[in-house]
């Protein structure tokens, strides 16, 4: 028990001992540490620059040479080779007064703004230089410090207004000036662009309709004549435009079942004086249907089936009206007549309709009506 | 002639009378009347005609009233065929310009009296204003086709 206890004192003596000696150690490492940094600073001048100037010798963070001319660091104290000082050998020379003004900094005159680039002027660092003097001085020069110098005002970026581009204008195209004086319009197709806006020129017209009346082929006055056609329709004037086509299908050309199509369904729009009329060209126009194929082929020859039927339709239902206040027995007749006729296109209508597959209603509708109730008929 | 000779002539003459009505009472049709009137206005149609399923021909209205009656039909071999009570008839009802109607009728003893209403004829025309009339050019002829001026 007795030796138990000793021998734990004794260790705890020990222990603290240790701790002591290591403390006083490490205290006296660390003082020493603190003094040798005092003294030998890490930086070239003592005084915390970078550079300076000790005894009128420029001291830079490049280099530092010896007496015979071998470069050394410049935190280095002592050369290498010999050890003989170098110029930031001691510690305690202190490095010499900067004087009352470094250097004067001279604003750069701001340069006229010519163009949208921005000219910055640079601000020189205040780089304080000094001069170092080496003999010893009691109580250092208290520095001052290097007078701030405003920065130049900074000009503010004018607005860039870009430049609109410059579009480049569209090279006109002068129209051909047909010389109708000269040429004649002779070259119709020059023409046909103006025509197919609706802009002949009244010269150009009455060239056009001087051609037309002179003695020139048919061929050709009936070109002239479409070109006419196709001026009237593109101005709207549809009045002038009935006056051509009539003219044209009466003296110039039949054959063009779309020119027969569009003046027969034209007409049937003004009523039942023109249906006759409306019969003629529907039936002119599909004389020469062969001309169209496919989809147009049914849609206009059914078309024209129907403008026809209902062309004889309506001549009938006049003819009946008549036939009501004057029971004559030529109005009898006369109706009669009319109400065959709607039969039979209708029926035509009908039946065209049915084979290529288009809408029986309307066909269906006129061809009982006209036969009266034989529905049989219309079967 | 004496008192007796006369009541003898009228009796016969009485019974004559009475026997032909009897006979004429059996072969005739009772009589249907048809007014044909315009949906749209309700006015009769002057030009409206009526003809039943076994005659021949149509018979047109009374351009007035609008209105058509009849006891019996006749086909086209000449056969009558008389308006029965409790026969189906059936009546196509036209005009021109006006949508056709086909009317059956059972026909009754008495009061065979019928308006129809006839609606007009809308038929929806194809737009062509849109089919361009071309300008006129001259192409050569080829065995294919159409040559020359199209």
């Amino acid at each position: 028990m007795n030796i138990n206890l000793r021998s734990s004192v004794l260790i705890r003596v020990c222990g603290i001992g240790i701790c002591g000696v290591l403390s006083v150690l490490s205290l006296q490492s660390i003082a020493a540490e603190m003094q040798f940094e005092n003294a030998f600073k890490g930086v070239v001048c003592n005084n915390g620059w970078v550079a300076c100037l000790s005894d009128g010798e420029d001291l830079t963070v490049d280099s530092v040479s010896d007496n015979r001319g071998i470069l050394h660091s410049a935190q280095s104290r002592v050369s290498f080779f010999d050890f003989e000082p170098l110029s930031g050998h001691s510690p305690f020379d202190m490095v010499d007064p900067y004087p009352a003004v470094v250097a004067e900094v001279v604003p750069e005159p701001a340069e006229e703004i010519e163009e949208v680039k921005i000219v910055k002027t640079k601000v020189p660092s205040p780089t304080p230089v000094a001069k170092v003097d080496r003999t010893p001085v009691p109580e250092p020069e208290v520095v001052p410090e290097p007078e701030v110098i405003p920065e130049p005002e900074v000009i503010p970026e004018p607005e860039v207004i870009p430049e609109p581009e410059v579009i480049p204008e569209p090279e006109v195209i002068p129209e051909p000036d047909v010389d109708l004086s000269q040429d004649g319009c002779n070259d119709l197709m020059l023409l046909e662009g103006s025509a197919m806006m609706g802009e002949l020129s009244a010269d150009a017209k009455a060239c056009l309709e001087q051609k037309v009346g002179s003695g020139i082929p048919l061929t050709q006055k009936r070109d002239v004549s479409l070109l006419l056609i196709n001026n009237a329709e593109a101005s709207r004037d549809m009045t002038e435009w009935s006056r051509l086509v009539g003219r044209h299908l009466q003296k110039f050309d039949q054959s063009d079942p779309v020119v027969c199509m569009r003046y027969a369904y034209y007409l049937s729009k003004k009523g039942v004086g023109k249906a006759s009329k409306v019969i003629k060209w529907s039936e002119a126009a599909l004389a020469n249907k062969h001309q169209w194929s496919g989809g147009e082929f049914k849609k206009n020859v059914n078309a024209l089936h129907g403008l026809r039927a209902q062309a004889a339709n309506q001549l009938w239902v006049n003819a009946e009206e008549k036939l009501v206040s004057d029971s004559s027995e030529g109005n009898k007749s006369k109706a009669e007549n009319y109400r065959g006729q709607a039969k039979n296109y209708s029926k035509e209508w009908l039946d065209y309709a049915r084979a290529s597959g288009q809408s029986t209603k309307s066909a269906m509708s006129l061809c009982v009506s006209a036969t009266q109730g034989d529905v049989g008929f219309c079967q | 002639m004496n008192i007796k000779q006369f009541g003898i002539m009228m009796l016969a003459l009485t019974w004559s009378t009475f026997a032909e009505a009897k006979k004429n009472k059996g072969d005739e049709g009772i009589e249907i009347e048809i007014t044909v009137l315009d949906a749209g206005t309700s006015e009769p149609i002057p030009t409206a005609v009526v003809k039943h399923s076994e005659a021949s021909q149509p018979s047109r209205v009374n351009a007035v009233t609008g209105s058509w009656k009849d006891t019996e039909s006749i086909d086209s071999s000449g056969e009558i065929h008389m308006f029965l009570p409790g026969n189906t008839e059936e009546f196509s009802v036209s005009a021109s310009g006006y949508m056709t109607q086909v009317a059956k009728y059972d026909v009754r003893r008495r009061n065979n009296v019928i308006e129809i209403q006839l609606e007009k004829m809308e038929i929806i025309a194809p737009k062509l204003d849109d089919t361009i009339i071309p300008f006129g050019r001259d192409t050569m002829k080829n065995d294919s086709g159409p040559g020359g001026a199209q």
